[in-house]
């Protein structure tokens, strides 16, 4: 078998390593993620999600352990980081309070340029970054980001990481702060991203297990720095009392069918969106 | 209460207009009229945009209105002298837990605004320990605030307004920026405070399964008030929720799905409890 596209190997990271204020932030988390998987990344505050996703990005350098792409230690010697972050899009929490250009195209062409693309070029990425988030070029490229609505401002963030063509997405919590609205037009620009590019891998870190059930097929659980859980979606849902001893949800209908369950309609536990509930439990009561 | 009795809160024919006379004019609020009997418990929601801060802004005279007025229990914010006295009535908890907390140990944090006020210190120690109590935080008092969690920091912020002894709590998307556990954490505080103490709670959220547990919803859209009734009423209708760029709770949308489909439900069902029971029922009568 080769190689996973992305892994960790027994990582482990310690912030202020040797001073008073040391703290473990993970301690030898093993994984490995295929090319084209959707891997949601959930854990409560402090369990190391965004300190792992650091890793994997090319930013944070571990204190031991390894991160691999393709096999190849992206910390080993010789390894140009530079190249690694390049095939790695990581979208920050709140990214539209890092757009900075005085136009929606300079802000998205500000990666592919520094990637030293020719002028043509960048105006193609540009103008196809922005067409994948659903923004039209022709009416938002000359305007200024800061006289957008915040869902648009966050989808200009959005069109900046795509436009450089990762392999690699990697979004933390993508949804936090945006309206109702604004969280479904999201949810279906990722996947819609993945259908039209199903060789994307994909990492959702989120607080929302909802979201994480509409995009993820798998989902890795961190606690305290450490894997607590990795299984497909459903399986993971339907495991509701694990979850709640680290003070996580399961989806509000899972948590319904495993009460209907308890109370002896004989419903399956493993369907986690509104839709796929409302199926089963039309099936349970028709018998 | 009689319905006469006159309202906590009263928001007459407001409108706040930002920038106001530059070619930047937004008009947030558009002649909007609330009124919020003490005790009460409203949830604000509304689409980004929608003025739904300006509103909470204006409640404890952070903001005064370009027209109409606003009145906490009769003292109207626009008048100086009433400013310190509204403030007291009325707190605010903003969005990020890092930018509240001021001191280096909890409890001298929620001793802050008691001492503002000249009390004498016997006075003061007695409030912060009931408040701390009140939010489930005694046993942290002597704790850095920084080494506490998110929902942990959004309840000391909480506990420093309710040494206050005021009589409103307005939760500016409070809970946005916190874990499943957080959330709860936060939202259980508040129930406590409502039923045991009754303080008239405002809790402006885009998340639409909070927003469920309160009496009351108010729907901001363009800066005016577009739905105002009990949760059961302002969910009954998707399509209308939907074109105010809101959603349904994950339950109700089961619900609707469920009735839909032939289903025959008592009531549009908000919690997991209540709907799990219902269908049992139908359940039963298949059977």
């Amino acid at each position: 078998m080769s190689a996973p596209l992305l892994a960790c190997e027994d990582l482990a990271h310690t912030y202020l390593a040797g001073t008073p204020l040391a703290s473990v932030a993970l301690r030898g988390v093993t994984l490995r993620i295929q090319r084209g998987e959707a891997v949601g990344l959930v854990g409560p505050t402090g369990s190391g999600k965004s300190t792992l996703a650091q890793h994997f990005a090319g930013l944070l350098r571990p204190t031991s352990g390894r991160v691999l792409i393709e096999g190849v230690d992206v910390y080993g010697r010789g390894v140009d980081l530079r190249r690694v972050r390049r095939r790695i899009g990581l979208l920050f929490q709140y990214p539209e309070h890092q757009l900075f250009e005085e136009t929606v195209f300079e802000d998205v062409a500000f990666g592919p340029r520094n990637l030293g693309l020719d002028p043509d070029e960048v105006t193609e990425r540009v103008q196809w970054a922005l067409r994948l988030v659903g923004l039209d070029p022709d009416w938002f490229a000359r305007r200024s980001p800061f006289s957008l609505s915040g869902g648009e401002m966050r989808r200009v963030a959005i069109a900046g990481v795509l436009a450089m063509r990762p392999e690699i997405l990697i979004l933390d919590e993508p949804t936090a702060g945006l309206d109702p609205q604004g969280r479904r037009e999201l949810i279906d620009l990722v996947r819609r991203l993945r259908r039209s590019q199903a060789d994307l891998t994909l990492l959702l870190i989120s607080h929302s297990m909802e979201d994480v059930a509409r995009l993820c097929e798998r989902v890795v659980v961190l606690h305290r720095g450490q894997v607590f859980l990795d299984a497909p979606v459903r399986v993971a849902f339907s495991q509701a009392e694990r979850l709640r001893e680290i003070g996580l949800d399961v989806p509000r209908v899972t948590d319904l069918l495993i009460r209907l369950r308890a109370g002896g309609l004989s419903v399956r536990t493993d369907r986690i969106t509104v839709e796929e509930a409302c199926e089963e439990i039309l099936r349970a009561l028709q018998g | 209460m009689s319905g006469s009795a006159s309202p906590l809160i009263e928001v007459r024919d407001v409108s706040y207009v930002y920038r106001r006379g530059t070619s930047e004019e937004v008009r947030a609020l558009d002649h909007v009229d609330l009124r919020v009997q003490a005790g009460e418990f409203v949830a604000v929601v509304g689409a980004n945009g929608s003025g739904k801060s300006t509103l909470a802004k204006l409640l404890n005279a952070l903001l005064l209105p370009t027209e109409g007025e606003v009145r906490v229990a009769g003292l109207d914010t626009r008048d100086p002298a009433n400013l310190w006295e509204i403030r007291r009535r009325v707190g605010m908890v903003f969005q990020n837990p890092d930018n509240q907390i001021v001191a280096t140990v909890v409890e001298e944090d929620v001793a802050f605004g008691p001492e503002n006020l000249g009390l004498p210190p016997d006075e003061i120690a007695r409030r912060v320990e009931w408040a701390l109590g009140v939010v489930g935080m005694l046993e942290h008092r002597h704790r850095e605030p920084h080494l506490l969690s998110g929902g942990q920091k959004q309840r000391v912020a909480i506990a420093g307004i309710l040494a206050m002894q005021p009589e409103c709590i307005v939760l500016d998307e409070a809970t946005t920026m916190l874990d499943p556990e957080g959330r709860r954490e936060v939202l259980q505080t508040v129930h406590r405070l409502r039923h045991e103490h009754g303080i008239t709670i405002l809790h402006i959220t885009h998340n639409m399964e909070e927003a469920a547990e309160a009496d009351r919803i108010v729907v901001l859209a363009e800066g005016r008030i577009a739905l105002d009734g009990p949760p059961q009423d302002v969910f009954a209708d998707p399509t209308r929720l939907r074109a105010l760029r809101l959603d349904l709770p994950e339950l109700a949308a089961l619900g609707h799905c469920l009735v839909s489909r032939g289903v025959k439900l008592p009531s549009l069902p908000l919690d997991g409890e209540q709907l799990c029971r219902a269908l049992l029922q139908v359940g039963q009568r298949v059977r």
